[in-house]
């Protein structure tokens, strides 16, 4: 076993553990924090692989953007050393049995086609190809999708100040 | 590199999917709720970049998807956060199961 495959495994299990006390801990601001660590594996994955570009941009929209945010949201309307409720017997049962037969169900139809494809020549990622592929306006470009992306990212700066524009004080 | 199969990073996919999934299911306060979307995108994103890497490495069309669902993820959880608070200074609270108003 060399060294990146127990890069990856190290990673990917570390990766679970997070993600499983992401969405178990009854403590609001903790599973914040976890589930920053998760998204830090995951940019960890993202270098394993060589998609650096990528790696990067995930340290900062999600961590640096994304988990500030939820930590905000949190300071604003959690009052602190509240704990969150419990899930009803039932309806965690139910949905432990769900997710764990969602599972077995795709692991078993990836085992029946497991492809033996390996990475023959290691994907080119640096700067000077995405941007490339970025702007390129014949085939395979993505030219389209990055000024649709700009638009909604224009979009959602208008759309988030109106919505947190409170403007009649109706109380329901 | 050539020692991890490709299977191992769809299964670290489904499994991250379905503990996402599991977290849509039982938490009811809107927050959590968000964060295990966001795993569940993560989840989406891992199996993109290694379907790239595995079988269509001269290109680079799963790293630009992935890319676009970071962006519009981010995009989604400001307009949530923005909606969230809203939420909270109309009920004072934001467990859902509180937000019953327009239940027939």
């Amino acid at each position: 076993m060399d060294l990146k495959s127990f890069a990856f495994y190290i990673l990917s299990s570390l990766l679970l553990v997070f993600a499983i006390l992401v969405v178990s801990s009854r403590h609001l601001f903790r599973s914040a924090i976890y589930l920053m660590f998760a998204l830090l594996m995951v940019a960890g994955l993202y270098f394993l692989i060589s998609f650096y570009f990528l790696a990067a941009m995930q340290l900062l929209i999600y961590v640096g953007g994304i988990i500030v945010l939820i930590i905000f949201a949190i300071l604003l309307t959690q009052s602190s050393g509240e704990l969150l409720q419990k899930p009803e017997p039932a309806q965690k049962y139910i949905s432990l049995a769900v997710s764990i037969a969602g599972f077995f169900l795709i692991s078993f139809i990836l085992l029946q086609n497991q492809s033996h494809a390996i990475a023959v020549n290691t994907v080119n990622s640096e700067m000077l190809t995405i941007g490339k592929y970025l702007f390129e306006i014949k085939s395979y470009g993505y030219v389209l999708p990055f000024e649709m992306v700009g638009v909604l990212l224009l979009a959602v700066l208008i759309g988030s100040i109106v919505i947190s524009l409170n403007t009649n004080q109706n109380k329901i | 590199m050539e020692q991890i199969p490709l299977g191992h990073w769809l299964i670290l996919s489904s499994a991250l999917f379905f503990i996402g999934a599991y977290g849509f299911f039982t938490r009811r306060n809107l927050i959590t709720m968000l964060m295990s979307l966001e795993l569940m995108l993560n989840a989406v994103n891992i199996s993109f970049v290694a379907y790239n890497t595995y079988l269509y490495s001269h290109n680079l069309d799963g790293m630009f998807f992935s890319l676009f669902i970071i962006t519009i993820a981010a995009a989604e959880t400001a307009i949530a956060i923005a909606i969230i608070i809203n939420v909270y200074k109309s009920f004072n609270s934001i467990d859902i199961n509180n937000i019953n108003k327009l239940k027939f």
